[in-house]
C-alpha cells in the first residue's frame, strides 16, 4: 500500500509542479441574491438524513472542540439555506474519540450501527482507525484533509476537501523556486510523531529530488522546551534555503523564534495551524514578515466574501462565541459544506451509495469558506490521489503583523 | 571546539531538566515522596506568573472566576515574589493535605499519590485555561551571542547560571543554617530527629514550601522558553528524574550540573546528526536520560537511599488463594453474562476491561509479588502490539501462533527491560523503567522509520476458518472477541494465582520482602528477578496482542511512557499484590467499564473524569495505602473465618494488628531430645581455614580456622565485636573474605550465598529477616528449594515439626512473638535438609525457659543429622548445648575446646566469661 501511495504521490507532484499557477483569481462571490450574506433560502424538506460526525475534540495538548458546535452550526445553515443533503435535512450524529486510538474506531463502528448515511471527520489524529471499518462499510467519509496515505488512494468513498501534503509540496517547492537566490534544499521541521514525519520520512524526498531540491527532516521531540539546537542544525545545514514549519501554534512558536535566534535568513513557509494570536505575540514582526503558507481558506481577509459567510453562519446559528481566527473551524466548516455541494444533485433517498453516486457526478463547483477554490469529486482532480476533490489551495505571505492580506489561488484549475 | 559550542546551545533545556530536578530532590530528601507531581507545580507558578504579567490573578478553583483582574500588570519581580509565596502555599498544602497523612505509607504509595496530584493539578489548569498557548514574556535580555559557529542566546545562559546560583544557595541553606542541619538530620534518621526534640513535621512541610517555591520558580524561568500549555512540562520528568539520579536524591550540586549536563549532552546530538547522515533521526536525544542515569548508576552503584523513617512498611499482603475453581468458574460466568448482555460501546468497555485486566496481571506478577517496580508494563505490552502487526501483516504468521511469538519478543525486550533491577530496587528501578519506557516510545513506537504515519495495522485473528476478530459495522464487537479475552484472562488469572502458591511464586515473594534474607535461604535472586520480568513481559505481550487486535490498528499513543505512569496509579489503586486487585484494575482503568458507566450514566467526560479519579487516588490512598483490594481481601478472610467457625473448625485467632500469643504454647509442649555427640574421628563437614574478613583498615575476622563435624553442634562465642557475625556472613558469602570454606570436600568460597545454601549450608539471620507479609508455613516453603509438589509439603511439614511451630503455619510472620520468630527463622534455614546450619544469636530476646527449650530444639536438629554452628550471646546455652567451642576475641580465635575447656580457660576468662563464668561456677 505504501509504495501505490509512495508512486501515485510522486506522479502528483510533479503534475503540481509542472502546473503552479500563480495568478490573481476573482473571487467568485458567495452569497446570494439581495445582499444577504447567507444565501437565498432554500430549505431541505425531505426525510432527514442521519449524518455521523467524527471529531477528536479536546486531546491531551490540543484542543478542537469548537468543531463540534462549528459542524452543527454549518449543519444548520445547509439544512435551512442549501437544500441540506440533496434535499435531505442533516441531523448530526456525534462522536468524541479524545485523540484515542480505539474511541477512534468506537466511533467509526458506532456510526456504521447508527445507520449514518455519510461521515464527516473533524480533525482526527487517527484517522486510520476510523476510516479503516468505514470504507469496509461502504459509508462515505467527507472530511477537510488526509495525512493518511490509504484514503487519499481511496476511489471508492472517500471524499477530501483539500489538497493534503500536494499543497504542502507546491509551497514549499515554489516558495524554494522563488526565492533569490534560488533555493536548493528544504529544511522540514516537525514534531517526532509519525504522522508528521512519516511522509517527510518515507515519500517526500524523492518528489523534492524530482523538483531539484535536497531535503532534509528535523524531528523534534515531544516535549522540547528549547528548539534552539534543532534550529542551529538547520541554521547551519541550510542557511538560505527553505525551511517548512509544521506543527501548531505552540511549536511553530518555539521553532520560529529559535531560528530567529540562530540566524536563519531563508525562506520560511508554515501551514496556517501555526498562527493564533499567542504566535502573533510571541514571535516579532520582523520575522513573521515573509512568512509564506499555503491555505484552504482566507481566514486572515474577514473581508472576503466566502470568511464573512462563514462569520455570518457562525453568528446566526448558534455558535458565535466560537474562536473565529481559528483554522480549526473553518475547516470543519468546510468540510460539513464539501458534503453539502457534493450532494446537491441526489436525487431520492439519501443512502451512502446515492451520496456516493452523486458525489462522483457532481460538478466543478466554489466550495465555501475557500475564497473561491473549485472542488469536483470525480476522483481526477489530483492525479494519483482520486479521493481528493479539491486540487487547489491559496498561496500567502505574511504581513508584519502575522496575517496575510491577499490570497492568491494556486492549482484550482479542472482537469480536462 | 565546535562539538563544545554545539553542546552550550542545550543550556535552555538543561537548565529546565536542572530546575525541576532540584525540586524532585528537595521534596524526596525531606519528605521521602518521589513527586512526579513537580512538573504540574512548576506549571502552576508559571500560570500564576503569566497571569500577573498580564495584571490577572490566575485562579484554579472551580467554581470560581478563572482569574481577578488587579487592574494594569504586575512588575516581573513583584509577579515573581507573588508567585513564589503562592508556589510555597501549593507546596504548604500538598503536604498538609496529602503527603503529611501519608507520612507511614511506603514509598511507593506516596510515589502514586503524587501522580494523582498531577493528573489532578494539570486537569485544573487544562480545564481553566484550555490548551491554547500563554506567552510569558522574558526576564533576562535575550541578545544572540556566537561561538564557533553557534549562536547562543543570552537568557539561555543567564538562566543556566541562575540555576547554578541558586543550587549553591540552597545548598548553603542547607550546610550551614539551623533550618538544613535539622534537615538533614531528619533524613537520616526520623527517630533520631524526635529523640532530639524536632519535629520531622514542621521541617518536612518547610521543606516542601522551600520545593514549591523551587518549582514555581523553575515553572516561571522556563515559561519564556516556550509557549506555555497545560502539557508543557509534563514529559520534563524523565530527565529531571535522571539529573536526580545523578544526585543519588540528596545532593543538590551534581543533580543541577547532571540537569544542564543533560540537555548539553542532547544539543551536542542534535549538532552530531546535522553532521552525520547516518545518525538516526529520531529518538537518539529522548535515550539521553536513560543512558545518563544507568551510567550514574554503575558508576556510584547507589540507589536511591531509602530514608531512615519510623516506619517503612513494605507492599500490601499478597494473599494466597485458596482456592481456584469457585472464583475463576464465577469470574468466567460474570464476564460471560457481562459479554452477553452487553452490546456496541459498552460491551467494548468490558472488552477493554478485559484487556486492561490482563496488563494489570503482569504488573501484578512483577511488581505485586517479586516486588520490582516497574513503569514499562505498559510499554512491553506496545512492543506486543507493534510485534503482532509486523507478525500478520509483513510475514503473514497466523493465528494463535502471531501473538504467541510477539508475546515471547516481548519477554526477550522484558528481560532487558528488567536487567537494571539486579542491581537496582524500588522507586530507582522504577525511575529505570519509566525511562526504558520512554526509550522505547522515542525509538520505535514514535519512530516513522518503524511505523506507519497513523499506525500499524494488525490482520483480525482466524483459526481453522473461525473469526475471533472483532469485527467493524454491525457486528462490532463481536462476542467472539470477547470470549477471546475473556478466555485468555481467565487462563492468565489462574496462571497468576498458582504461580502465587507455588515455590517460584514462594521465592518471589521472598525477594520482595528482602532480598538479602531470600538469597540466605537459598533463592537465586536473579535468577527470581528475571524471571519475574519475563513472565510478567509475557503476560503483557499478551495483553498488547489483544489490544492490537482490538483496535486493528496499533499506534504509540496507547502505549506512551506516560500513560504507563496512569496505568500504573490505576493497578496501585485496585490493589497490585493480588489477582483480585488486577481484575479490578481493569474495571476501573480510563476506558473500561467503569469509565464507560461514569460518561454514559453520570456525564462525566473528558477532564472533569480525570479530575475525579485523580482525587479518588488521593482519598483513597491516604485511607488505605494498599489499594482497594485489601478492602477485598479483608472481607473474603472475614467470611472465610464466620464459615469455620460455622463448621466448628478450631481457627487460631489471627490478629492483624501483630498482636502476639505468647510464646509459652509451643514450648510447654516440647519433649526432651537426647543425642549422642559425634564420635572424635567424625567425618568433618564444614572445615574453615584462614579465613578474614577486613572492613577498609579494620580487620573484623583474623585468619580464623574452625571445624564442625557432621551431626555436631558446634558453638562460636565471643564478647561483642569479636567477629562473630562477620565470620558468619563471611562463611556463607555475604561478606567478601579470603580463606577457604570447605563443606563436605567441596571448596564453596568462591560461590555466591544462595549457592552455598544449595550446597547444604543454611543460616539464620540475627535480624531474622523473615517475611513478616507472608505466613509461617510460607516462610518456610520459600526455603524448600528444589522439592515440589507432596515432597515440598512434606519437607515443610518436617521442618515445622522439628522446631516444634506446626500449629503457627497460617499465621503471619508479623504477628507472631519474638520467641516464635527465632523459631520460624530455624525451621526456615532447616526447610531444605542442609548439611549444616548457621545460627546467629537464635536466642537473643528470649528468657531462660524459652532459650532452655530453644536448647531443646537445637538438639533435635542435630539428632536429624545436620550439624549446627552456634553463635550466641547466651553462653549457658552454648556451654549447654555445644559440644565444641570456639572463642573469638578481635577477630581471632583465641581458645578452642569442649564446654568443660573453655569453662576453666584464662585467656577466655579473662577476655570474655569472668562474670558469667563466675555466675556460672558459684551455685555448682
Amino acid at each position: 500500500m505504501k509504495g501505490n501511495a509512495l508512486r501515485a504521490r510522486a506522479a502528483a507532484a510533479v503534475a503540481l509542479t509542472a502546473g503552479l499557477v500563480v495568478g490573481s483569481l476573482a473571487f467568485a462571490p458567495a452569497a446570494g441574491a439581495a445582499g444577504n450574506v447567507l444565501g437565498t433560502k432554500q430549505k431541505a424538506l425531505g426525510t432527514p438524513v442521519k449524518i455521523g460526525l467524527i471529531t477528536d475534540g479536546k486531546t491531551e495538548g490540543t484542543d478542537n472542540s469548537i468543531e463540534t458546535p462549528v459542524a452543527q452550526a454549518t449543519a444548520d445553515w445547509i439544512n435551512q439555506y442549501r437544500n441540506g443533503v440533496g434535499g435531505h435535512p442533516v441531523e448530526l450524529d456525534i462522536c468524541v474519540t479524545n485523540g484515542e486510538t480505539a474511541k477512534s474506531g468506537d466511533c467509526a463502528n458506532q456510526m456504521i450501527q447508527d445507520n449514518v448515511a455519510a461521515v464527516l471527520f473533524g480533525s482526527n489524529r487517527n484517522f486510520q482507525a476510523s476510516w479503516d471499518p468505514l470504507h469496509a462499510a461502504g459509508i462515505p467519509v467527507f472530511s477537510f484533509a488526509s495525512g493518511y496515505p490509504g484514503a487519499n488512494a481511496d476511489a471508492a468513498s472517500t471524499f477530501i476537501f483539500g489538497p493534503g501534503s500536494a499543497s504542502l509540496m507546491s509551497l514549499n517547492i515554489g516558495a524554494a523556486k522563488n526565492a533569490k537566490p534560488k533555493a536548493k534544499k528544504v529544511s522540514v521541521v516537525a514534531i517526532d510523531v509519525p504522522a508528521a514525519t512519516d511522509f517527510y520520512k518515507t515519500q517526500a524526498p524523492a518528489l523534492f529530488k524530482a523538483a531539484g531540491l535536497d531535503m532534509e527532516l528535523v524531528p523534534v521531540a515531544a516535549g522540547t522546551a528549547d528548539m534552539t539546537p534543532q534550529m542551529q542544525k538547520v541554521v547551519s545545514g541550510n542557511p538560505n534555503g527553505v525551511t517548512f514549519v509544521l506543527g501548531n501554534d505552540s511549536f511553530c512558536i518555539a521553532a520560529f523564534n529559535g531560528l530567529r535566534t540562530a540566524g536563519f535568513k531563508g525562506t520560511v513557509t508554515a501551514i496556517p495551524q501555526c498562527f493564533s494570536d499567542a504566535t502573533r505575540t510571541a514571535v516579532p514582526a520582523d520575522f513573521l514578515e515573509g512568512i509564506q503558507i499555503a491555505a484552504t481558506g482566507p481566514l486572515d481577509t474577514p473581508k472576503d466574501p466566502s470568511i464573512k459567510q462563514y462569520y455570518a453562519v457562525l453568528d446566526k446559528f448558534g455558535a458565535s462565541d466560537v474562536d473565529k481566527s481559528r483554522i480549526t473551524g473553518l475547516s470543519m466548516y468546510q468540510g460539513v459544506t464539501g458534503l453539502n455541494i457534493a450532494t446537491q444533485n441526489l436525487k431520492g433517498a439519501a443512502t451512502p451509495a446515492s451520496i456516493i453516486a452523486a458525489a462522483k457526478a457532481m460538478p466543478w463547483t466554489v466550495l465555501p469558506g475557500t475564497g473561491g477554490l473549485h472542488a469536483q469529486c470525480t476522483g481526477t482532480v489530483l492525479a494519483g490521489n482520486p479521493a481528493v476533490c479539491m486540487p487547489g489551495t491559496l498561496a500567502a505571505t505574511l504581513d508584519a503583523t502575522g496575517k496575510a492580506s491577499a490570497y492568491t489561488p494556486v492549482n484550482d484549475v479542472q482537469p480536462s | 571546539m565546535d562539538h563544545l559550542a554545539s553542546s552550550f546551545l542545550g543550556l535552555g533545556n538543561g537548565a529546565t531538566f536542572a530546575l525541576l530536578a532540584l525540586a524532585i530532590v528537595l521534596t524526596y530528601r525531606s519528605s521521602g515522596v518521589l513527586n512526579f507531581a513537580t512538573g504540574a507545580q512548576a506549571l502552576y507558578g508559571a500560570y500564576t506568573y503569566a497571569f500577573l504579567r498580564q495584571g490577572q490573578l490566575f485562579n484554579i478553583i472551580p467554581g470560581l472566576p478563572k482569574t481577578t483582574d488587579l487592574g494594569g500588570s504586575v512588575p516581573w519581580i513583584p509577579a515573581l515574589a507573588i508567585s513564589c509565596v503562592i508556589s510555597a502555599a501549593l507546596g504548604a498544602l500538598l503536604y498538609v493535605a496529602v503527603f503529611r497523612p501519608m507520612r507511614k505509607a511506603p514509598a511507593l504509595a506516596k510515589a502514586v499519590a503524587s501522580l494523582g496530584v498531577l493528573v489532578v493539578l494539570q486537569s485544573l489548569v487544562s480545564q481553566r485555561m484550555g490548551s491554547l498557548p500563554v506567552i510569558v514574556q522574558a526576564i533576562y535580555p535575550s541578545k544572540p551571542w556566537t561561538w564557533h559557529g553557534q549562536t547562543v542566546l543570552s537568557d539561555r545562559v543567564y538562566l543556566a547560571l541562575t540555576v547554578l546560583a541558586l543550587t549553591l544557595l540552597i545548598t548553603a541553606l542547607y550546610r550551614w543554617t539551623r533550618f538544613g542541619l535539622d534537615t538533614r538530620a531528619t533524613a537520616e534518621s526520623e527517630t533520631g530527629a524526635y529523640v532530639s526534640g524536632l519535629s520531622p513535621d514542621r521541617i518536612a512541610l518547610l521543606n516542601w514550601m522551600l520545593a514549591g517555591t523551587v518549582a514555581g520558580v523553575a515553572g516561571i524561568l522556563i515559561a519564556p522558553l516556550s509557549p506555555l500549555t497545560p502539557s508543557t512540562y509534563t514529559l520534563f520528568v524523565v530527565p529531571a528524574l535522571a539529573a536526580a539520579i545523578v544526585g543519588e536524591f540528596k545532593y543538590l550540586v551534581p543533580t543541577a550540573l547532571a540537569g544542564i549536563g543533560i540537555g548539553m549532552i542532547q544539543a551536542w546530538l542534535v549538532f552530531l546528526s546535522g553532521k552525520y547522515s547516518w545518525m538516526p533521526q529520531s529518538g537518539v536525544g529522548e535515550i539521553v536520560p536513560l543512558v545518563v542515569m544507568l551510567v550514574a548508576l554503575l558508576v556510584t552503584g547507589k540507589a536511591v537511599p531509602e530514608r531512615g523513617s519510623v516506619q517503612r512498611p513494605p507492599l500490601g499482603r499478597a494473599p494466597r488463594p485458596r482456592s481456584y475453581t469457585l472464583p475463576i468458574a464465577a469470574g468466567f460466568v460474570v464476564g460471560a453474562v457481562a459479554l452477553v448482555a452487553t452490546q456496541g460501546s459498552s460491551r467494548a468497555a468490558l472488552i477493554n476491561t478485559l484487556i486492561f485486566a490482563v496488563v494489570a496481571l503482569s504488573l501484578v506478577v512483577v511488581t505485586g509479588y517479586a516486588g520490582q517496580v516497574s513503569l514499562a508494563q505498559l510499554a512491553l505490552a506496545g512492543v506486543g502490539g507493534f510485534m503482532l502487526s509486523y507478525l500478520t501483516v509483513d510475514w503473514g504468521v497466523p493465528f494463535p501462533i502471531a501473538p504467541l511469538l510477539a508475546a515471547l519478543a516481548t519477554t526477550v525486550v522484558g528481560v532487558l527491560v528488567g536487567l537494571p533491577a539486579l542491581r537496582l530496587r524500588g522507586l530507582t528501578l522504577g525511575v529505570v523503567t519509566l525511562a526504558l519506557a520512554y526509550g522505547i516510545e522515542a525509538i520505535w513506537f514514535r519512530n516513522s522509520d518503524l511505523v506507519d504515519s497513523f499506525g500499524n495495522a494488525v490482520e483480525s485473528p482466524k483459526v481453522f476458518g473461525i473469526d475471533f476478530g472483532i469485527g467493524v459495522g454491525k457486528e462490532f464487537p463481536r462476542l467472539q472477541f470477547g470470549f477471546l479475552c475473556l478466555v485468555v484472562l481467565v487462563v492468565i488469572a489462574f496462571a497468576v494465582a498458582r504461580l502465587r502458591n507455588s515455590a517460584l511464586g514462594s521465592a518471589m515473594l521472598a525477594v520482595r520482602a528482602n532480598e538479602r534474607s531470600a538469597a540466605g535461604i537459598g533463592v537465586n535472586v536473579v535468577f527470581v528477578k528475571v524471571v519475574s520480568f519475563a513472565i510478567a513481559s509475557f503476560v503483557a505481550g499478551i495483553a498488547g496482542c489483544l489490544l492490537a487486535y482490538r483496535q486493528g490498528v496499533i499506534t504509540w499513543e496507547s502505549f506512551a511512557a506516560l500513560a504507563g505512569l496512569a496505568f500504573l496509579t490505576t493497578v496501585y489503586l485496585a490493589g497490585v499484590t493480588s489477582v483480585f486487585g488486577g481484575v479490578n484494575a481493569g474495571i476501573i482503568a480510563a476506558g473500561g467499564i467503569v469509565f464507560y458507566w461514569a460518561g454514559k450514566w453520570l456525564g462525566l467526560s473528558g477532564d472533569w473524569f480525570v479530575t475525579i479519579s485523580g482525587v479518588l487516588v488521593i482519598l483513597t490512598l491516604m485511607r488505605n495505602p494498599e489499594g482497594i483490594a485489601a478492602g477485598g481481601h479483608e472481607l473474603v478472610h472475614k467470611v472465610r473465618a464466620w464459615r469455620d467457625r460455622r463448621r466448628g473448625a478450631a481457627v487460631p485467632a489471627e490478629s492483624p494488628t501483630g498482636t502476639s500469643i505468647g510464646p509459652a504454647t509451643p514450648i510447654a509442649a516440647a519433649p526432651t531430645v537426647t543425642r549422642t555427640p559425634p564420635a572424635p574421628d567424625a567425618p568433618v563437614v564444614l572445615a574453615v581455614d584462614g579465613l578474614s574478613v577486613r572492613y577498609g583498615g579494620v580487620t573484623a575476622v583474623d585468619t580464623v580456622a574452625l571445624r564442625v563435624p557432621r551431626g555436631g553442634i558446634v558453638g562460636l562465642i565471643g564478647p561483642n565485636g569479636a567477629g562473630k557475625t562477620s565470620a558468619i556472613d563471611a562463611i556463607t558469602g555475604f561478606a567478601r573474605a579470603e580463606g577457604s570454606v570447605v563443606l563436605d570436600g567441596d571448596r564453596i568460597e568462591g560461590l555466591k550465598p544462595h549457592q552455598r545454601v544449595r550446597r547444604g549450608l543454611a543460616r539464620t539471620f540475627q535480624a531474622l529477616e523473615l517475611y513478616d507479609d507472608l505466613t509461617v508455613e510460607e516462610n518456610v516453603s520459600a526455603a524448600a528449594f528444589g522439592v515440589r509438589g507432596d515432597a515440598r509439603h512434606g519437607a515443610v511439614q518436617q521442618a515445622l515439626d522439628l522446631v516444634g511451630i506446626a500449629e503457627l503455619r497460617d499465621r503471619h510472620a508479623g504477628d507472631l512473638s519474638q520467641g516464635q520468630r527465632q523459631l520460624v527463622s530455624i525451621a526456615r534455614a532447616c526447610a531444605a535438609d542442609p548439611q549444616v546450619v548457621l545460627l546467629d544469636e537464635p536466642a537473643a530476646g528470649l528468657d531462660s525457659t524459652e532459650s532452655q527449650w530453644l536448647g531443646d530444639r537445637i538438639r533435635a536438629i542435630s539428632a536429624t543429622g545436620t550439624s549446627v554452628l552456634l553463635v550466641d550471646h547466651d553462653v549457658a546455652l552454648v556451654l549447654d548445648v555445644c559440644d565444641y567451642i570456639y572463642v573469638l576475641d578481635f577477630g581471632r580465635v583465641i581458645a578452642e575446646g569442649d564446654p568443660g575447656s573453655i569453662r576453666t580457660d584464662r585467656a577466655v576468662i579473662d577476655a570474655y566469661l569472668g562474670t558469667v563464668h563466675g555466675a556460672e561456677a558459684a551455685p555448682s
